[in-house]
């Protein structure tokens, strides 16, 4: 896990992969890298391909597109 | 006193509903908490309480995010991006299965019960039935424009939930919190539960994604979808001219890379010189390594890259029963190496994304590039074995070992993952060879499907055994020539 660039991790409370994606997380943390995780509550699996219908959907792909942004930043 | 407030009227119009359709008891008691929880502390108490909760999460690096999206309590989310432990559960001694008794399942309609069970045969029989036809009704399905599809779907949609606004609100979804928008889906999708799973309807329901992503859709694009250039990429590998891909690659393969690729700037030509400069997603399907593919996930990153105005690379990687997970992995190996190399991109500007299993292959192609960068091998490739910018994982799929915890309870309510998909996973991903025997005699016989319907228990076993019988013979009979 050391020297892993920086995760946005998103995962929702109430889906399959939950916990692990939450040891996912922690172990990522422990070995220094930084993650950020953004969590909905209640969504099922990948939701966020779900635009068309939910609004929970959007603002996820907010969330990832104002990480993207804030990484080229980072970067320069 | 009770009557006075009209929460709890509901929950008495309810009460007396269900003790006359003798329904379960988890929706009145779920409906219950749900309502009189928050009311039975003092509002004085519930301030502190919220404050000392909230004071201890911003030490902790969490924060709720109010999004301008969504109505309601349904659009706060948790945003941590401490360096600490994020603890999965804010009370220690709660599970899954105890935060499951909290949740209002399958819209509150009893699973298992006589009703249910005879609903189930009747879909396992239109779904017998539905697997002759199949093939050419799907083909049916594609040989309609997808412009009509999608106009269709937005429509149906539109035309529905209002209706669902109107009468069942927000009653049907796991949790009264959730948008009506998300109680809506739940409802049409949970009859789509009752019907068995098989790799070749979750390969094709994949397939449909774009059918999802029509032009109005969000994220909402200025360019029209037609205007923005894809290619088509198919390169055949040469290894002498590819140093970093000789060396990521552990493999002595010559299989092309093959994908899609998005141009964010309309496809003007443009020299090497700027492509190092070029910022790239490195995108990733996700379908449990059993279905998916890069041309139904090309409309979903086209707008990605136009919303965060990046080109976007769609490798195609090779699925599970008939391959093996390693054959996966060395695909977008390559595919990384292709992109490096020969569209000479700096790796400091590629972000990786994955999708559920996608999101597994990205951590394991990161840790690939971490472990060479310590090797004397790495000399050779210079600067273009360096990091990635970042990786953006969307409920990755990471965990390969049994079943537990979340990935096992969770199944009776997540509207994506269900019982005989996760099964479906777990028996490719250990045992290909066996899966892929017993997938073949599934395409072969309705019979066989039993096995992938929820009710028969006892054929889990009967099958795989059958299946190696099988393949024992057949190994014995080709030794035998």
């Amino acid at each position: 896990m050391k020297g892993l660039p920086p995760i946005c991790l998103i995962v929702s409370e109430h889906e399959c992969v939950y916990d692990q994606n939450i040891d996912l997380c922690n172990k990522a943390r422990e070995a220094g890298v930084s993650v950020d995780l953004g969590v909905w509550k209640y969504m099922c699996h990948v939701w966020p391909v779900l635009t068309a219908f939910i609004p929970e959907a959007r603002s996820a792909i907010d969330f990832m597109c104002e990480w993207i942004d804030s990484s080229k930043t980072r970067e320069e | 006193m009770l009557s006075e407030r009209p929460q709890y009227k509901i929950v008495l119009v309810y009460l007396k509903l269900k003790l006359k359709l003798n329904y379960n008891r988890r929706l009145i008691l779920s409906f219950d908490i749900n309502i009189m929880a928050p009311k039975e502390i003092g509002s004085e108490k519930a301030n502190v309480l919220a404050n000392t909760k909230e004071s201890l999460q911003e030490e902790r690096g969490i924060h709720q995010v109010q999004s301008s999206h969504g109505t309601g309590p349904s659009s706060t989310f948790t945003h941590c991006n401490s360096i600490g432990p994020y603890e999965a559960y804010q009370d220690p001694y709660s599970s899954p299965v105890k935060v499951n008794k909290s949740l209002n399942l399958h819209l509150g309609m009893p699973f298992n019960p006589r009703k249910i069970k005879s609903l189930r045969r009747v879909c396992k029989l239109l779904s017998d039935l539905l697997a002759f036809v199949e093939t050419h009704l799907f083909r049916v399905f594609e040989a309609i424009p997808l412009r009509l599809r999608q106009s269709v779907l937005i429509k149906v949609w539109a035309l529905y939930l209002p209706l669902h606004r109107a009468t069942l609100t927000d009653s049907t979804g796991i949790h009264r919190d959730a948008s009506v928008e998300y109680h809506a889906l739940t409802t049409i999708m949970y009859w789509t539960r009752l019907f068995p799973v098989t790799v070749r309807r979750i390969r094709y329901s994949l397939s449909m994604l774009p059918v999802y992503q029509g032009p109005g859709v969000y994220p909402t694009t200025r360019i029209k979808q037609s205007e923005i250039k894809v290619d088509k990429i198919y390169y055949v590998t040469n290894k002498d001219e590819a140093p970093l891909m000789k060396v990521l690659s552990q493999r002595e393969s010559d299989r092309p890379v093959s994908g899609y690729y998005v141009h964010n700037d309309n496809g003007d030509e443009s020299s090497s010189s700027s492509n190092k400069s070029k910022k790239v997603i490195f995108y990733l399907y996700g379908g449990a390594f059993l279905g998916g593919d890069a041309k139904g996930n090309v409309p979903f990153g086209s707008k990605l890259s136009q919303k965060c105005s990046m080109d976007v690379f769609l490798p195609q990687y090779r699925l599970l029963p008939e391959y093996h997970f390693f054959d996966a992995l060395d695909d977008i190996i390559r595919a990384y190496a292709y992109l490096i190399e020969v569209k000479n991109i700096n790796p400091e500007n590629v972000i990786l994304f994955g999708i559920s299993s996608g999101g597994g292959l990205i951590l394991r192609l990161l840790q690939r590039i971490v472990e060479l960068q310590s090797k004397k091998e790495s000399l050779k490739c210079g600067g273009m074995l360096n990091i990635p910018n970042g990786a953006v994982l969307m409920s990755p799929f990471v965990d390969y070992t049994t079943p537990k915890g979340s990935f096992q309870e969770y199944t009776v309510h997540d509207l994506i993952v269900n019982e005989v998909s996760c099964m479906h996973f777990v028996v490719a991903l250990s045992c290909p060879i066996l899966f892929f025997q017993f997938h073949k005699l599934l395409t072969q016989s309705v019979l066989a499907l039993d096995m992938y319907s929820l009710s028969l228990k006892r054929e889990h076993l009967i099958l795989p055994l059958l299946a190696i019988i099988l393949y024992v013979s057949k190994n014995r009979q080709s030794t035998d020539r």
